[in-house]
């Protein structure tokens, strides 16, 4: 259905923007800094994030997540910083390549500090981290996250599968490392064999 | 379900994406298996473990005054936005009055050019209304004269020789008949000479050339614009020549700076026409 919008007055829009995105601002930030990975340049990317949000304010459907609109404004200022030669560019590995290595799932440990979570994280291939953060830490819709990555919504879910697997053979890794949850984990396996 | 299924969609389970079947034979199949209870329950743990470890470590946390710096710069840039929106609305209405201005002009320019131009032509029709009017007129005497000299003999006053009338009139009245035959000595059509004068017709005074053409008697007939009532200074174009039937005749005729010239017969109006056009150059170039 075709709906007319009234243009509101710049101190109408600014009132609004202050009350509907900016108290997302953390939340952008923390997305920015895992895509950047340096404080100034993540400070850049959310200042260039909220300034383009601003002005594209009037397009902003109202009712809908504007933290989702965000991220996604977000996502595409920094496609474009990359492809402006900056240096946040990102490599990512063939995922078929990535797929191959994820045959054998052992059992999700548990017991682990923040840091070897982070870790783990951080050691899985970009594409992957991406969805992850996206989907676990910052509680995006799969759809949610389609739109702001602009991919396909099976593509979405399929990183999320081969992430979180990826994820959770890094962490078995430190696990084991330090004998964390051994004797649980021999447990679920045999049961879970069964 | 088998564990293995189970497995392979208990992170959707745990996002709320899965299907709402799809969702109670999960539920089924956690109420049955506690191993699958176990992992739901360590993949639960981990989502917390990673959601908190990112949300605390500090690298991810805002620097203190960054948000207070951006939301002040962001209310700069909307009020900037304000202020180049109501510049671009005064901008705008600074152009809307220049346009309106210049529209205005153009409409004023437009119909003064129009209402002299108006005038002009309608002056120019007038006056050529007037020319008209007046060779329509003159048209009738010269048929009368044609009809009651050069037909019928029948005038009041007796006819005068063109070089009398040459110096009692208009001295380019003289010659005249060599004037108006001279042309047609080398053309194919035949015209003779019978005769030529000045005569008086209802107080019109003509200097008369008689030919004959086709065994049809043609006069041309000169006369003075001031001779002519209500005589414009005005000329239609003196290169014309126009022809019309007036009377029965045909009656050809242009004008000279200070003469009208009528060639009147009974011929067809092409055969009118021809002669004087014949005659036109060489007349013009003597009354000139």
């Amino acid at each position: 259905m075709l709906s007319l919008r009234r243009r509101q007055e710049p101190t109408d829009v600014w009132k609004d923007f202050e009350a509907e995105a900016t108290p997302f601002m953390a939340d952008v930030y923390r997305v920015a800094m895992w895509l950047a990975r340096d404080r100034e340049e993540a400070e850049d990317l959310v200042q260039e994030t909220f300034t383009q949000a601003l002005l594209s304010y009037h397009r902003f459907e109202k009712g809908t997540n504007c933290r989702a609109w965000l991220v996604k404004i977000l996502y595409h200022t920094n496609s474009k910083r990359i492809r402006s030669g900056s240096k946040l560019q990102l490599v990512y590995s063939v995922e078929e390549d990535i797929a191959e290595t994820l045959a054998f799932e052992p059992p999700t440990p548990q017991g682990l500090t923040d840091e070897e979570v982070l870790t783990a994280l951080e050691k899985i291939p970009k594409q992957f981290q991406e969805v992850v953060l996206l989907c676990d830490v910052e509680e995006f819709s799969y759809k949610e996250i389609s739109v702001a990555l602009s991919l396909p919504i099976g593509t979405v879910m399929s990183r999320l599968h081969r992430g979180r697997k990826m994820l959770r053979n890094e962490l078995a890794t430190f696990a084991n490392r330090y004998g964390i949850n051994q004797e649980e984990d021999k447990g679920r396996e045999s049961n879970a064999v069964s | 379900m088998q564990c293995r299924d189970f497995r392979e969609m208990a992170d959707s389970y745990l996002s709320d994406e899965l299907a709402v079947e799809t969702n109670h034979e999960v539920l089924k199949h956690l109420e049955i298996c506690s191993a699958c209870r176990g992992e739901i329950a360590a993949r639960r743990e981990l989502r917390t473990r990673l959601k908190d470890a990112v949300r605390n470590d500090k690298r991810f946390q805002m620097r203190e005054g960054f948000a207070v710096e951006l939301k002040n710069k962001l209310r700069e840039s909307a009020h900037q936005q304000k202020t180049s929106h109501i510049f671009a609305g005064r901008k705008s209405a600074a152009w809307f009055a220049i346009a309106a201005s210049v529209l205005l002009i153009a409409l004023f320019v437009g119909i003064v050019i129009k209402q002299r131009l108006g005038n002009k032509s309608n002056l120019l029709s007038n006056e050529n209304r007037a020319v008209k009017f007046a060779k329509d007129a003159m048209a009738h005497f010269a048929v009368g004269d044609h009809e009651n000299c050069a037909l019928q003999h029948n005038l009041e006053e007796q006819p005068i020789s063109l070089e009398e009338a040459g110096k009692r009139y208009d001295k380019a009245y003289s010659e005249l008949d060599k004037v108006v035959i001279n042309p047609f000595a080398k053309g194919e059509q035949t015209v003779e000479l019978l005769g030529a004068h000045a005569c008086i017709y209802k107080g019109k005074k003509f200097a008369h050339v008689v030919l004959k053409s086709k065994g049809k008697i043609v006069s041309v007939l000169v006369i003075g614009k001031d001779e002519i009532e209500n005589n414009s200074t005005a000329s239609m174009n003196t290169d014309s020549i126009s022809c019309q039937k007036t009377e029965g005749f045909q009656v050809s005729c242009f004008e000279t700076s200070r003469h009208h010239v009528y060639v009147v017969s009974d011929l067809s109006e092409q055969d009118n026409l021809t002669i004087a056009r014949t005659l036109q150059n060489s007349v013009t170039r003597h009354l000139a």
